[in-house]
């Protein structure tokens, strides 16, 4: 849904980080995507390149791994995943479990040819 | 060859959100961050809660919307400043925008400013404004399964305002199937059951967004 400016963002530390290194041309940006972030990845490479389309990273792959939403219970620390049935643990049944892994949207580094 | 980046796509946001909540706490000024799904009841909570709490503490108001000024009008006509900001089609209100309408308030006059986001129960919860809370609306016409099908507004958010309690006669809707959703996300979350046009539940709710004015002025001091 805001994939478009998600994108803008990417391609601003992309290009500082490319500033940073003396590198002039990538390969491919690895990024990853928590599932909770609600973005989604088809439309964010569509962006990526309309939004690259006649600059220096035109041609770069944007290679998106998704993260699963996991959940860890504060009660016995045992880590689950939910499909939104039920947020209970499935060990002992607490409530209000801390999202540990889910919310990521990190450049996590750029790739250059060898 | 991989070169290590590890940052936040939305590093920006965060640092002008950073940025605002200084300015604002630098100004004594206590923020909601108000959402909710298009229709909850959002500006008439404003309206009615603005009525309760103008002759006791200085209120602004800062409206998110795709298009259109009623919002700002609306509020306007209860005698507080309200700055519209439309987003011309972003779904939600980033940091940025707020730096920018707050430029146009003289926040030094106000205890508390309430920041009105765009009617959308997905992606408002994902960006931060500056805000100290986050305070979501549901009416109960939107039916009692919202908690599990939108979890991270539900945990994002401090307070929940259950709307329209009027209608529930004419609703299949469970506020404790609500309760039951909310305390598998987020158990310290509060909960106010209201009816904006009949009033009923309104003071609990005025008394403690009152008491949190009070208490953030305190521990600014």
């Amino acid at each position: 849904m805001h994939e478009m400016s998600l994108v803008q963002n990417i391609i601003d530390i992309v290009e500082q980080e490319m500033n940073r290194h003396g590198v002039e041309k990538l390969k491919a940006i690895h990024l990853a995507v928590g599932r909770m972030s609600a973005v989604v990845p088809e439309q964010m490479t569509l962006c990526f390149e309309i939004l690259t389309s006649k600059t220096r990273l035109a041609g770069t792959a944007l290679d998106i791994k998704m993260v699963p939403i996991i959940y860890r219970c504060r009660n016995c620390y045992q880590e689950f995943t939910s499909e939104g049935i039920s947020f209970k643990c499935p060990s002992c049944d607490g409530e209000d479990p801390e999202l540990v892994f889910g919310r990521e949207l990190k450049i996590e580094s750029i790739e250059v040819s060898d | 060859m991989k070169i290590p980046v590890v940052r936040n796509v939305l590093e920006v946001n965060d640092r002008i959100a950073d940025q605002n909540r200084e300015i604002f706490d630098r100004n004594n000024l206590f923020v909601i961050n108000l959402m909710s799904s298009p229709g909850a009841g959002k500006t008439s909570l404003l309206e009615k809660t603005i009525e309760r709490l103008k002759d006791r503490v200085n209120i602004g108001v800062i409206e998110g919307d795709i298009q259109c000024s009623f919002d700002a009008e609306r509020i306007a006509k209860k005698g507080v400043q309200a700055i519209q900001i439309n987003t011309d089609g972003a779904c939600h209100l980033d940091g940025n925008m707020i730096r920018e309408a707050m430029n146009q308030l003289d926040l030094s006059a106000l205890d508390l400013l309430i920041v009105e986001n765009v009617g959308n129960l997905v992606c408002p919860a994902e960006f931060k404004v500056g805000e100290n809370m986050k305070i979501m609306l549901l009416s109960v016409t939107e039916g009692d399964d919202k908690p599990l099908k939108y979890p991270l507004m539900f945990q994002e958010s401090r307070v929940l305002i259950i709307n329209k309690i009027d209608l529930l006669p004419y609703v299949d809707c469970s506020v404790e199937k609500i309760r039951e959703g909310v305390s598998q996300l987020n158990r310290d979350m509060i909960i106010f059951e209201v009816s904006c046009r009949t009033g009923e539940g309104l003071e609990a709710w005025v008394s403690w967004l009152e008491e949190q004015v009070k208490r953030s002025k305190i521990s600014q001091n």
